[in-house]
């Protein structure tokens, strides 16, 4: 096969987008003439003219000269559309979440061996990471690994155009917990990531690739493992070919081919760990985890909570600041006094010397008479082993 | 419930125990050479020194603590070697210390007055760290079942989530490590007040439920006698601020970190526990006395939850800081290792927290650095006991 060729895209200090093309990861890169502002439009060009894209390229490279480019400054290569993924597409991934399964145990192995594939779809492609843009943690899950694996990167007309580097970012504790929260293990923000190059399918053979992951924090490796593209039991053009059998492919989709790597059970993605996924020739895809925050996703607030510890419980915490009139819906009481976040509200009416219980368990009792819906706190609370005139040994038979 | 046997990546001990690090430590036994251990750990990587800033000695307040904390620490599963910096050879502090050691520990006095004076006993210290550190170097970490654990569990700047989130979750995960056959440590005595109770009936026999009313109202009775009564100022106004009530209301969000499992023991401050399972440990509420303490009686991971930050670090083992609210996590991102905030915001439960603080402890154990070990955090100081303080 020839030499590969890798189209990219990077965004300047002013922010503009730029175009080019290179022979191999790490080679100096050829701008494509401004005028040509998107892949779309020089595909449209090559087709018109009759001229391969892999020509083309070729011939742009001979013909202009080549720059250095600040691999920070790359972004997804061509501008995905909607991003898909595969999944138990290698015998290792099967047996991975076989483990995280708890019930129906054949599922994975069903998928495996089954003619229909297992596709699911992981968002927009602007809902996904770049390069060096941060992967989402789910604020609502604790068990991520990251899933490397080859994507496959669609043209204008559903055609397999090229390759790149896909990370299908999983939760795999909503997995484990159970198959129908596969959506939500699956689909958030920065679920998936893609970069930092494409390499266009007819220079590369898909099926001979070496795909690397690492996980790094605080400068120490924690994980790495390698697998081959040989080993996957699926093909590229099939999976794309299941997924148009019931859905118009949008122009410019990505398929995530599935994952040949999973991290042991152990190893779990925190808060500013680095990933580092390897397919050469294409290159390394470089993300940092970070945990979603509502600002990325602009949510409605949630609504102020109110927790009640222990069933015995006569007093409830509040978690926000709640307002006279504030009717908490489950435990029937109407707010009568301010509530400062972390202060507590009655639940039932309490009269002088009756246990106040938190944890389910007596904190104090009751100096003035307690309505539902009242402040609970030093004004109307006072401790018995804070009692100078009760000895200790006398509570402690109460 | 079945479990299968976990495990985590660790230093066999010829004990049986088992390390979650390999340190060589370089202990002064008198407060006058804890510069010279200081000087010792600049020249010889893979060393960790502390200083020691109280006097000890038969005849003050707190010895028979002081040898045992100390002893504690130079025979610690996550201790490789010990050197004893000494003045001399011949003070009955050393002679204590070191005669109540087993075989099996790996330490060494160089003093003053056998050395040569302050420049030969550092060549030599140098000489037998370097070689230790070495040798400590060249061990290999090995699957160890995680029975072996001995979990100290602390609570520092308790504010109106520590009872909700950070506590409770490592209370399941203690509890996690229990059915596992492992061990864990709920100490802190002044914040046992007023919760003693909940701690009595899960007692394994009568005695040990004896021996915690016993163990707390020794602690409170202590203070009042030394004219300092606690619970004056327990809880704190910032406690209360944050609406917290009573002392009580306090303890009873504390002694959620030691989960659901029976008490097996009482032990005394640095006193080794004997039994699996959840021990107390008579300890004061001083953060750093606390582990000082847990360490000694071999934890070789500690994790305290705070609502409030602190960077404190044990030399020997590692601390995990786990923050109440994700707030302060963010406030406070290279001091905080593990975030319960979820549970406050409604996103996680507690047994889900839980579950992850156990997989974190399990990485850590396995050498996973934590904030205070990246920030070279040692703080040391030994409880004189309830009499003295």
């Amino acid at each position: 096969m020839d030499e590969a060729i890798l189209l990219m895209r990077w965004k300047d200090e002013k922010g503009a987008v730029h175009l080019g093309v290179c022979a191999g990861t790490g080679k100096a890169v050829s701008p494509v003439d401004p005028d040509m502002a998107s892949w779309e439009t020089v595909l449209q060009r090559c087709r018109e003219s009759g001229e391969s894209m892999t020509n083309w390229a070729r011939r742009w490279m001979a013909e202009h000269a080549a720059v250095e480019v600040d691999p920070a400054q790359w972004i997804v290569p061509v501008e995905v559309t909607e991003v898909w993924a595969a999944g138990v597409t290698y015998e290792l991934s099967r047996d991975a979440r076989e483990k995280e399964t708890t019930s129906a145990q054949s599922l994975y192995a069903k998928v495996y061996e089954a003619t229909r594939p297992e596709l699911f779809w992981k968002g927009l492609g602007s809902q996904a990471a770049g390069p060096f843009e941060p992967i989402g943690l789910r604020p609502d899950a604790t068990w991520h690994v990251p899933e490397p694996e080859l994507t496959v990167v669609l043209d204008d007309q559903g055609a397999i155009w090229g390759y790149t580097i896909g990370n299908d970012m999983t939760a795999r504790d909503l997995e484990a917990d159970n198959p129908l929260y596969l959506p939500q293990a699956k689909l958030f923000y920065r679920s998936a990531a893609l970069g930092p190059a494409m390499v266009l399918a007819d220079t590369v053979d898909p099926y001979a690739l070496t795909i690397t992951c690492e996980i790094w924090r605080h400068e120490m490796r924690i994980w790495q493992a390698e697998v081959t593209t040989a080993h996957m039991r699926r093909r590229t053009d099939e999976l794309v070919a299941w997924l148009g059998r019931a859905w118009p492919i949008a122009p410019f989709s990505a398929v995530m081919t599935g994952a040949g790597l999973v991290p042991p059970d152990d190893v779990a993605l925190e808060d500013g760990d680095e990933v580092r996924i390897e397919i050469l020739p294409i290159g390394v895809l470089v993300n940092h985890a970070r945990r979603i925050e509502p600002s990325w996703v602009a949510v409605v607030k949630p609504p102020q909570r109110v927790v009640r510890i222990d069933p015995r419980d006569t007093v409830a915490v509040s978690l926000g600041s709640l307002e006279p009139g504030h009717w908490i819906n489950e435990y029937n009481v109407t707010v009568r006094d301010p509530i400062p976040f972390g202060h507590k509200v009655a639940l039932v009416p309490m009269a002088v010397g009756d246990a106040v219980v938190k944890y389910g368990e007596q904190i104090g009792v009751a100096s003035r008479p307690i309505a539902a819906g009242d402040h609970v706190h030093t004004h109307n609370v006072e401790s018995v082993r804070g009692r100078g005139d009760l000895s200790v040994e006398g509570s402690e038979q109460s | 419930m079945e479990h299968t046997e976990l495990t985590f990546m660790g230093y066999w001990r010829p004990d049986g125990r088992a390390g979650t690090r390999n340190h060589v430590l370089l202990l002064p036994l008198a407060p006058a050479v804890s510069t010279t251990a200081m000087h010792v750990e600049q020249i010889v990587p893979g060393t960790v020194a502390v200083e020691l800033h109280q006097d000890i000695g038969p005849e003050l307040p707190g010895w028979t603590l002081a040898v045992r904390t100390l002893r504690g620490w130079i025979d610690h599963p996550n201790v490789y070697g010990a050197v004893l910096l000494a003045l001399s050879a011949q003070d009955p502090v050393v002679e204590a210390i070191v005669e109540g050691l087993p075989p099996s520990a790996r330490w060494q006095v160089i003093s003053f007055d056998e050395a040569g004076g302050r420049r030969a006993a550092e060549t030599a210290a140098v000489a037998i760290a370097r070689e230790w550190a070495h040798e400590a170097q060249n061990m290999v970490r090995e699957p160890i079942p995680v029975r072996h654990l001995l979990l100290a569990t602390e609570c520092g700047g308790s504010d109106a989530c520590s009872g909700l989130s950070a506590n409770p979750s490592l209370g399941y995960a203690s509890d996690l490590l229990i059915q596992q056959g492992g061990t864990s440590i709920l100490a802190e005595t002044t914040e046992l007040i007023g919760a003693e109770g909940i701690l009595a009936a899960r007692a394994r026999t009568p005695a040990v439920a004896e021996a915690v009313w016993h163990t707390v109202a020794h602690a409170e009775h202590a203070a009042m006698r030394m004219g300092v009564d606690f619970r004056g100022g327990q809880p704190a106004p910032g406690n209360m601020a944050g609406g917290i009530t009573t002392i009580e209301e306090k303890s009873l969000g504390c002694v959620h970190k030691g989960g659901t499992s029976p008490v097996v023991d009482v032990v005394d401050y640095a006193e080794r526990p004997t039994r699996a399972g959840l021990v107390v440990m008579d300890t004061p509420g001083h953060d750093v006395m606390q582990f000082v303490g847990m360490a000694a009686a071999g934890a070789q991971v500690i994790v305290f939850t705070t609502g409030r930050g602190t960077p404190t670090g044990a030399a020997i083992a590692p601390v995990i800081k786990v923050s109440t609210r994700t707030d302060l996590k963010h406030q406070l991102p290279d001091l905080i290792d593990f975030d319960a905030g979820p549970v406050i915001d409604g996103y996680l439960t507690v047994e889900q927290v839980g579950e992850a603080l156990w997989r974190k402890i399990r990485l850590v154990a396995s050498g996973e650095l934590v904030a205070a070990e990246r920030w070279g955090h040692r703080e040391f100081g030994v409880f004189p006991g309830w009499e003295a303080n």
